[in-house]
Order: structure tokens, then C-alpha cells, then sequence
């Protein structure tokens, strides 16, 4: 199932992490012909909402329909069950592929005598939830940058990650995720992406990000 | 939320919102000179204008917004109190050890930021998003990693 299979269902859906729910995801279904419909007094009625919590762990998804406020019936159980899995799936492809391009690029920078450092990063995407991430801090001498994941999906690419010069976050490349790999938009101009003309696309690779960072370390001020 | 890269990067998205939000106001400002019949609920051309003209400086706003969150927070973990803007930047340049030029450069945003927001005579120096937030980011960088 595609995302935007997804999006032309009939729940408007929310997924967040309750902390008394033990780390689980929770997933919120409000069908979206019923949301805001008014009652005889022209109050709006209470839309029903299917709770369901399904909680990271490796291996088959389990789902607990306990916390719902209201029953969907077993047919749309079903519906929502696989739904859910489909996000998933999704969130852990964008946590496996962050993660390896994070060891990618440290392996590759450390090889470049380039220092690393790897913090977190937090993400709150509409289909997938919240979730962490790595990013990646480099330093070579005075020069600082950071690979810092930014979406999960963007039009034409399933995967977006910024590289920055540090401490400003001034935008120096951007690393977009499609035909099954990491592909670096440098921006040889200083600024916001908004201003300066799309940049030229190359396959990510050692060469490529280690003439991006010489060039960062050039031009570092 | 008491870490230094997380408050830096939700000043970094404000920019990114911007960029998306000066694409769309300027898609839409074209596109209803085209078809003046895609303005719906009264709306006139001109506001159009005079939205995408205000534009970044109303995320200006919005981006010192998060960068004061941040630099308020960091500051009543430590100290305690509430000081005003003006005396937080110089409170947090001194016992951060922040050089004068990044005390100065986050003092010119303050001094815009406060221009949009306030009507004044003396309009202060305009200062471009990307500006406001090499400025403001560069400033945050001095605080510790986490707090």
C-alpha cells in the first residue's frame, strides 16, 4: 500500500507516543465523513475515534484495541490493522536507511580525518509518528559540520537529509534518497535553497562528500 | 527539550518553513494574476501583495521566537529568572563567554524582530531570514550541549 493509497482513505489518522503506554505507538482513526458533522441542536456530535496501540518491537506487530473509545467492527479492524502495518513498515525502512547512511558517511569521514560525533535528532512525521534518529557532527581544525536527517518523503525522493555548516547551519548540500541510493545536491552558494538555482545531482560516495567537505573547509570563515 | 542542537534545529526549520511559504505566496500571487477567480472569500489581489511582501518578516518573528524559547529556557535551568530580552543576550554573552560580534549580531535581530513587532519611528536595518538565523544559530552554539 503507497502513501497515497493512504491518504485517499476515509480516517484522518494521528500517531503519537504516550509515555504510560510503555513506548507503544499510538495510532488515532476519526473517520473523516463523520468529523465534523452537528447534532439536532447544531452542536457538533462527537466523532467516533478507533484507538489502537501497537508497541516497538522487533518481529510480528501486535496490535491492543483496549484503550479504544469506540468499536470500529471487525472489517474495519481489519482495515486499520493493515493500514498501520503498511506505516510500520514504512518507519522502520526511513530508521534502517538513516542509520546507514549515518555509518556511511562517519566510516567515510574518519577515513578523511575528519572527528565525529553523533547525536540525536527528534522527527515528528504526520504517517510515521515521532522518532529518533541519528545525525552525524564532523570536524576537521575550526571547520564544523553536521548531517542532520530532515524527512522521511518528500516529492520524488523517500528520504531528506541536510548538511550544514556548523555553528550556523548554513546550508551546503542536500542528500535526497531515490533510484535506491543517496544522491548529493551540493549548493556551491551560500544561502538558504530557496535563493540559488536547484544544484547539480551526484551519486553520494566517498569522493563526492570529500569534495563537498574540502570545499567547506576552504571557504570555513 | 534541554539540548543545544534540538532548539538550533527547530530555529533551522522555521527558516525551512519560510522557504515553502515564499514558494506557495508567490505561486499564488502569480497564478491569481493569471485567474483572479481562484480568490476566494472577498479576498483582493492586493492583499496578496501586501502578504507576500510581509512575509519573511513575519517568520523573523516566528524565528526569534523559537531562538528565545531556547535561550529562556537554557537561562531559567541556571539562573533562576526572567530578565528582559535585551539584558538575556548579554546576561548569556557573559557567562557563556559568546564574543562580542555574535553578542552584537544577535542584538541586530532583536532590534528588527522588535521593529516588525512594535511601531516605531526608526525603522531598524532590515535583516534577511538566512541572516537571522546564521546570526541566532551561531549565537546558540556557545551554550553547553545539553542543560
Amino acid at each position: 500500500m503507497n502513501e497515497q493509497t493512504v491518504q485517499n482513505q476515509r480516517y484522518a489518522v494521528s500517531v503519537y507516543e504516550q509515555e504510560d503506554a510503555g513506548g507503544a505507538l499510538i495510532f488515532a482513526y476519526v473517520p473523516k465523513a463523520l468529523q465534523h458533522e452537528r447534532g439536532p441542536t447544531g452542536a457538533p456530535k462527537r466523532a467516533p475515534q478507533f484507538v489502537v496501540a501497537v508497541p516497538q518491537t522487533m518481529g510480528e506487530l501486535s496490535f491492543d484495541w483496549s484503550g479504544t473509545p469506540d468499536d470500529p467492527g471487525a472489517d474495519a479492524r481489519e482495515i486499520i490493522q493493515t493500514e498501520i502495518a503498511a506505516r510500520m513498515q514504512d518507519r522502520s525502512t526511513w530508521i534502517v536507511r538513516v542509520n546507514a547512511l549515518v555509518d556511511q558517511v562517519e566510516r567515510w569521514a574518519k577515513e578523511l580525518n575528519w572527528s565525529t560525533r553523533r547525536i540525536e535528532k527528534g522527527i515528528d512525521d504526520p504517517r510515521i509518528g515521532k522518532h529518533r534518529v541519528p545525525a552525524l557532527l564532523m570536524q576537521e581544525g575550526t571547520c564544523r559540520a553536521l548531517l542532520e536527517p530532515i524527512a522521511r518523503s518528500t516529492p520524488g525522493a523517500e528520504g531528506v537529509v541536510d548538511l550544514y555548516l556548523m555553528p550556523a547551519y548554513d546550508d551546503i548540500a542536500v542528500l535526497f534518497y531515490y533510484d535506491h541510493r543517496w544522491n548529493l545536491h551540493y549548493n556551491t552558494a551560500r544561502g538558504t535553497n530557496a535563493v540559488v538555482p536547484a544544484p547539480e545531482a551526484v551519486p553520494l560516495s566517498k569522493e563526492t562528500l570529500g569534495k563537498v567537505l574540502a570545499e567547506m573547509t576552504q571557504n570555513a570563515v | 527539550m534541554p539540548f543545544k542542537h534540538e532548539w538550533q534545529s527547530r530555529i533551522k526549520a522555521v527558516e525551512r518553513e519560510y522557504i515553502a511559504m515564499r514558494q506557495a505566496a508567490d505561486g499564488f500571487r502569480r497564478a491569481a494574476l493569471v485567474d483572479p477567480t481562484i480568490l476566494r472569500g472577498n479576498l483582493r489581489h492586493g492583499e496578496i501583495v501586501v502578504a507576500t511582501e510581509n512575509l519573511e518578516g513575519t517568520y523573523v518573528i516566528r524565528l526569534f521566537a523559537e531562538f528565545e524559547a531556547g535561550a529562556r529556557q537554557y537561562w531559567a535551568a541556571k539562573w533562576s529568572s526572567d530578565p528582559k530580552m535585551v539584558d538575556l543576550l548579554d546576561g548569556l554573552a557573559a557567562r557563556c563567554g559568546i564574543p562580542d560580534t555574535q553578542r552584537e549580531s544577535a542584538h541586530w535581530v532583536r532590534d528588527y524582530r522588535n521593529g516588525l513587532v512594535h511601531e516605531r519611528e526608526d525603522k531598524p536595518d532590515t535583516v534577511p531570514i538566512a541572516d537571522a538565523r546564521h546570526y541566532l544559530c551561531h549565537f546558540f552554539s556557545f551554550l553547553p550541549h545539553r542543560w
